[in-house]
C-alpha cells in the first residue's frame, strides 16, 4: 500500500472512531500512531517524546490557557449575568429586544473569551430563562444564542486563531486584527436580521412597555462600561504593539480580577473554581492540539504532504475554484468534525498549497475560522446546538431551525470575504507594530 | 447524537491525579504572574527578563499535561453520541470500556516515550541554550507525570464502565434469572 492509501485509511479510522464515540483528541491520536506504525513499525514511535515536547513548548500556545482563565473568572464571578442584564436595559427599545441583547452580549463576551462554546454557554445560561419567561419565539431565541456564540472565535481574542497560528507561524496579532471587521460585520448582520424579523413579525419579540428611567439606564451603563474598557485594554494593547497577544491575555486576567473585585464578585473560592474550570477546558483543547501535532508529524514522516500538494496543484484550479473545493470540504467536515479538530486536521495539508494560489495566510485564517463557525451550528455535531439545547426545555430541531437564517448570513459574509479580502486585511495593515 | 458539552459530575480523584491537578493550577497562576510582570516591567522601567518566554513555554507544557487527568475525571473530552446514544446502557458501558482501553494503550505508549525522553535528557545533562541553562529534564518531567495521572484516570474509567456493564445482581430471595426457585 502506498503512503497516500495509508492516509485515506487513516482518515477512515479517524471518522470511524469519532462516530463510535471516542473522545476527539484520541480519535486523532490513535490514527496518527496507527499511521506511524504502518510506515515504520514500532520504530516510527521513536521521536514521539521529542515531537510532543518540541510542539507544546511554545510561547504562542501560552495565550490559550490565559484567555480561557480570563473568561472563566468572569463567568464564575457572575459578572456575565451583570453585563447581560445591563445590556438588556440599554437595548430594550430596539426591535428584537432581548434577541438583540443575545447577539451584543455574545459579541462582547466573545471579545473576552475566545471560545464559541464558552460564549454560547455563558450568555445562554443567563438569557434562556429570561427569553422563555417573556415568551420570545423559541426558535429565534435558541438560534440567536447558538449562532451568536460562534462570534467567540471570530472576534478576537480567538483560540481558533491562536491554534491556526501555531501551525502556520502566522502572526497571532495580525490574525486577531483581521478578525475584527468580519466579526463586527457578522454581529451587525445578525442584529439587522433580528431587527427586520421583529419589525415584520412583532410577536416573536414582545416589546417592553416600561417607561425609560434615566437612573436605571445609567446603572446599566455602569454595568457594561467596565467590560468595554476591558476589551479596549486587551485589543488596544495588541493593536498598539504594547503587548503581544499572550501578554494581553495575562493583562486581561489581572484586569478582570480587578473588575470582579470592584464589583464585589471575587473571592478565593470563586478564583479556585475558575482555575478548576480552566484546567478542565485546557486539558481538552491542548490535548487536541498535541494530537494534531502528532498527526502532522505522521504526515511528514510518511512524506505524503508533498504528494497532496502536488496532486491539488496538478488539478490546475483557479483561486475561486479552489475556494469552492475548500467550501465543500469544510461544509462536509463541519458536519462531522469538532471545531478545533477541523482546523488541526486540515491545516497541515492545506497550508502548503496556499502559496500556489497566491492566498494570503492571514486572509485564509479568517476564512477558515468562518468555516469553523458554520461547522459549530451545522447538524449533526455542531457543538453550539447542543450547548444551547442542554440549557433549555425546547427541542433540538428548534435550535437547528433557528440557526438556519444565521447560517445563510455567514455564507453571505464568506462570499464577501472571498470577493473583498481587504475586509479582513485592512486593519492588520494599519497595525502600529 | 450530541457532544458532551457540559461536564458530568467529577469522578473520585486519587492522590496522583490531585497532585497533577494542583500543579496544573499552580503553573497557570505562575504563567499569569510571570507574563504580567514582564509586561509591566517592560513598559514602566524598560526592563525585560529574557527568561519570560522560556519559563512560560515550560509552564504551558506543564499545564497541558498536568490537566489531562482532571479533564478525564470531569468527562471534559468532547465525544460524539451518534452511536452511543442509540445503545442500551449495558452495550454503551461495554463500548465505553473498549474505547477507554484503546485510549489507555495509546496513553501508555506516549507515557513510555515521554519517560524515555526525560531519561535521555537526564543522562545527557542537556540544558537550555539561554542564560538560565535549565536542565531540560525538569520541565519535561511534567509530561510523564501528567500522562501517568491520566493513565490512572483512564484505568479507573475502564474499571467503572466494566462494572456498569455487568448484569444487575440478583437480590437475595428473588428468583434467579434461570427461573430456578431459591433454595
Amino acid at each position: 500500500m502506498t503512503p497516500e492509501l495509508h492516509l485515506i485509511l487513516v482518515f477512515a479510522v479517524f471518522l470511524f472512531l469519532l462516530v463510535v464515540g471516542m473522545s476527539v483528541p484520541f480519535a486523532i491520536t490513535v490514527p496518527s500512531l496507527f499511521y506511524l506504525f504502518l510506515q515504520d513499525g514500532l520504530k516510527g514511535f521513536n521521536a514521539l517524546g521529542l515531537v510532543s515536547w518540541g510542539s507544546m513548548n511554545s510561547f504562542v500556545l501560552t495565550a490559550i490557557p490565559l484567555f480561557i482563565l480570563m473568561a472563566e473568572i468572569m463567568q464564575c464571578s457572575g459578572l456575565t449575568t451583570r453585563v447581560y442584564l445591563g445590556l438588556a436595559q440599554l437595548v430594550a427599545r430596539i426591535p428584537g429586544g432581548l434577541l438583540q441583547t443575545n447577539i451584543m452580549g455574545c459579541a462582547i463576551f466573545a471579545s473576552i473569551s475566545g471560545s464559541s462554546i464558552t460564549t454560547a454557554a455563558a450568555i445562554g445560561s443567563v438569557a434562556l430563562p429570561e427569553l422563555q419567561r417573556l415568551k420570545y419565539d423559541p426558535r429565534l431565541s435558541a438560534g440567536s444564542l447558538a449562532a451568536g456564540g460562534t462570534l467567540g472565535i471570530m472576534i478576537p481574542p480567538s483560540l481558533a486563531m491562536i491554534i491556526y497560528s501555531s501551525f502556520t507561524e502566522t502572526s497571532v496579532a495580525k490574525l486577531f486584527m483581521a478578525g475584527v471587521v468580519p466579526g463586527l460585520l457578522l454581529t451587525l448582520m445578525f442584529m439587522g436580521y433580528i431587527l427586520v424579523v421583529a419589525l415584520l413579525r412583532p410577536e416573536i419579540a414582545p416589546r417592553v412597555a416600561a417607561p425609560v428611567v434615566t437612573h436605571r439606564l445609567l446603572r446599566a451603563l455602569g454595568d457594561v462600561l467596565p467590560f468595554m474598557a476591558l476589551i479596549v485594554l486587551v485589543l488596544g494593547s495588541i493593536y498598539t504593539g504594547i503587548a503581544t497577544p499572550t501578554e494581553a491575555a495575562a493583562l486581561g486576567c489581572f484586569a478582570v480580577l480587578a473588575i470582579c473585585k470592584a464589583f464585589g464578585g471575587m473571592s478565593w473560592r470563586i478564583f479556585g473554581q475558575a482555575l478548576h474550570n480552566t484546567v478542565v477546558v485546557v486539558g481538552n483543547i491542548m490535548f487536541i492540539v498535541l494530537a494534531a501535532y502528532l498527526f502532522s508529524y505522521a504526515i511528514s514522516y510518511a512524506g505524503v504532504g508533498d504528494s497532496v500538494t502536488t496532486w491539488v496543484v496538478g488539478l490546475k484550479l483557479s483561486q475561486v475554484e479552489f475556494f469552492f473545493v475548500v467550501f465543500l470540504l469544510f461544509t462536509i467536515l463541519g458536519c462531522l468534525v469538532e471545531s478545533v479538530g477541523m482546523i488541526v486536521i486540515t491545516v497541515p495539508l492545506l497550508f502548503p498549497i496556499l502559496p500556489q494560489y497566491g492566498i494570503d495566510p492571514v486572509w485564509f485564517g479568517i476564512i477558515l475560522v468562518l468555516f469553523v463557525e458554520m461547522g459549530q451550528i451545522s447538524p449533526p455535531i455542531g457543538i453550539n446546538l447542543y450547548v444551547v439545547q442542554a440549557m433549555w426545555t425546547g427541542k433540538l430541531k428548534d435550535v437547528i431551525m433557528g440557526t438556519i437564517p444565521f447560517h445563510l448570513l455567514m455564507v453571505v459574509l464568506l462570499v464577501a470575504l472571498v470577493a473583498w479580502p481587504q475586509l479582513a486585511l485592512w486593519l492588520p495593515s494599519k497595525m502600529i507594530r | 447524537m450530541s457532544e458532551t458539552a457540559i461536564a458530568a459530575p467529577a469522578a473520585q480523584a486519587g492522590l496522583v491525579e490531585r497532585v497533577s491537578d494542583l500543579f496544573a493550577k499552580v503553573s497557570l497562576v505562575a504563567m499569569m504572574v510571570i507574563i504580567g510582570a514582564e509586561l509591566v516591567m517592560r513598559n514602566t522601567i524598560h526592563y525585560s527578563w529574557e527568561g519570560t518566554d522560556e519559563m512560560s513555554s515550560y509552564l504551558v507544557v506543564a499545564v497541558t499535561f498536568l490537566s489531562l487527568a482532571s479533564c478525564q475525571n470531569c468527562n471534559g473530552y468532547h465525544e460524539l453520541e451518534l452511536v452511543k446514544g442509540r445503545l442500551s446502557p449495558r452495550a454503551r458501558a461495554l463500548l465505553n470500556a473498549a474505547l477507554h482501553t484503546v485510549c489507555l494503550i495509546c496513553a501508555l505508549v506516549l507515557l513510555w516515550h515521554f519517560s524515555r525522553l526525560v531519561g535521555k535528557s537526564w543522562g545527557s545533562g542537556e540544558t537550555s541554550t539561554t542564560a538560565l541553562r535549565v536542565p531540560y529534564w525538569i520541565p519535561q518531567l511534567a509530561m510523564p507525570f501528567g500522562l501517568a495521572a491520566f493513565c490512572i484516570s483512564l484505568a479507573k474509567a475502564v474499571h467503572r464502565e466494566l462494572m456498569a456493564s455487568r448484569p444487575p445482581a440478583v437480590a437475595d430471595g428473588a428468583p434467579a434469572a434461570t427461573g430456578e426457585a431459591p433454595r
